[in-house]
């Protein structure tokens, strides 16, 4: 009896340990490479819950410096929360975290559907970017499996 | 003094000319669904005929300059699957399943052309039953994928596992 008792805290033990090791996050950020400010429109599927939206500089090799990255603060950015709107300005040499997933395994697998933004529009002074449905999530170009990019330049 | 300056006239113009290279826009749909594409040029544009290939045997995501490699030649788009405003300077052409279109070529001298310069399509827009992608301004080709001087725009809309890079 004993023995099953160990064996089931080892068997519980390794699986949460497995499940650990395998999960990340997958970020996708859009990048002001212009040299103007730019302005961001995103378009949430309903009820998509909190904004974790999140800003960081660029080095200055174009680098997205991974220590600057801060919660953008609620004057940062308009939130119309019946039509799960959001838009913000993003000054030059800068990065905007717009969405994370959990487990995301590239544009080579799974479903569209799930990501959670719906459409999404990019303004600066080079011109327009305009994203509908699955393309929003297809335009992010694959950087590394956690990171997925847009950069307006 | 004066074969001085002949030489160098003709130094440079080689110069020039060595720097030219050919360019060509492709757009590729690599979905299972037709999709539309809409484009506008420029005043001093002209357009090119379209020209289209089936890709249908070809894993795009490995090379895309199998694209170029290939036996098989570019055909002329049928008639019937585009249409053109010259007086609103736009053209819309319906892509089928796994076909690449080329919708400009021309030449590009990076010593004077800037980059975002290179194209006379302003707007670009790209539909089918699942999103929309839209370009307008100089902001266009970065947008695209870029081989060499080839630049091109992958439409996909199924994330498919067959896809495998």
């Amino acid at each position: 009896m004993k023995y099953r008792k160990l064996l089931l805290t080892i068997a519980v033990f390794s699986l949460a340990f497995f499940c650990a090791s395998c999960s990340w996050f997958s970020r996708f950020v859009i990048i002001n490479k212009s040299g103007e400010p730019i302005e961001i429109r995103l378009k949430y599927a309903p009820l998509s819950g909190e904004r974790n939206l999140r800003k960081t500089n660029l080095d200055e090799k174009g680098k997205i410096i991974d220590e600057n990255w801060q919660q953008l603060a609620p004057e940062e950015f308009q939130d119309n929360k019946p039509e799960e709107i959001v838009t913000l300005k993003l000054a030059p040499n800068e990065a905007v975290l717009v969405a994370e997933e959990l487990n995301y395994t590239g544009h080579n697998s799974g479903n569209a559907d799930f990501f959670k933004i719906k459409s999404l529009d990019i303004k600066g002074a080079r011109g327009v970017i305009h994203l509908e449905d699955k393309q929003v999530l297809m335009q992010f170009r694959e950087e590394n499996e956690s990171l997925y990019t847009i950069i307006y330049q | 003094m004066k074969y001085l300056k002949l030489t160098f006239l003709l130094a440079l113009a080689f110069f020039l000319s060595a720097c030219s290279f050919g360019y060509d826009i492709l757009i590729i749909n690599d979905s299972d669904k037709p999709i539309e594409v809409h484009y506008k040029i420029n005043e001093k544009g002209q357009f090119n005929n379209p020209y289209a290939k089936s890709i249908e045997d070809w894993n795009i995501q490995k090379s895309i300059r199998k694209l170029w490699t290939k036996e098989k030649s570019w055909e002329d788009l049928a008639e019937s699957e585009y249409t053109t405003n010259l007086e609103t300077r736009e053209r819309t052409i319906k892509i089928a399943p796994y076909q690449v279109i080329q919708i400009e070529s021309g030449n590009y001298n990076p010593v004077s052309e800037e980059y975002g310069d290179l194209t006379d399509i302003i707007e670009l827009k790209i539909k089918s039953a699942n999103g929309e992608i839209s370009y307008q301004g100089k902001i266009l080709l970065s947008q695209f994928e870029k081989d060499g001087y080839t630049f091109i725009k992958r439409y996909k809309d199924e994330l498919k596992v067959s896809d495998i890079k």
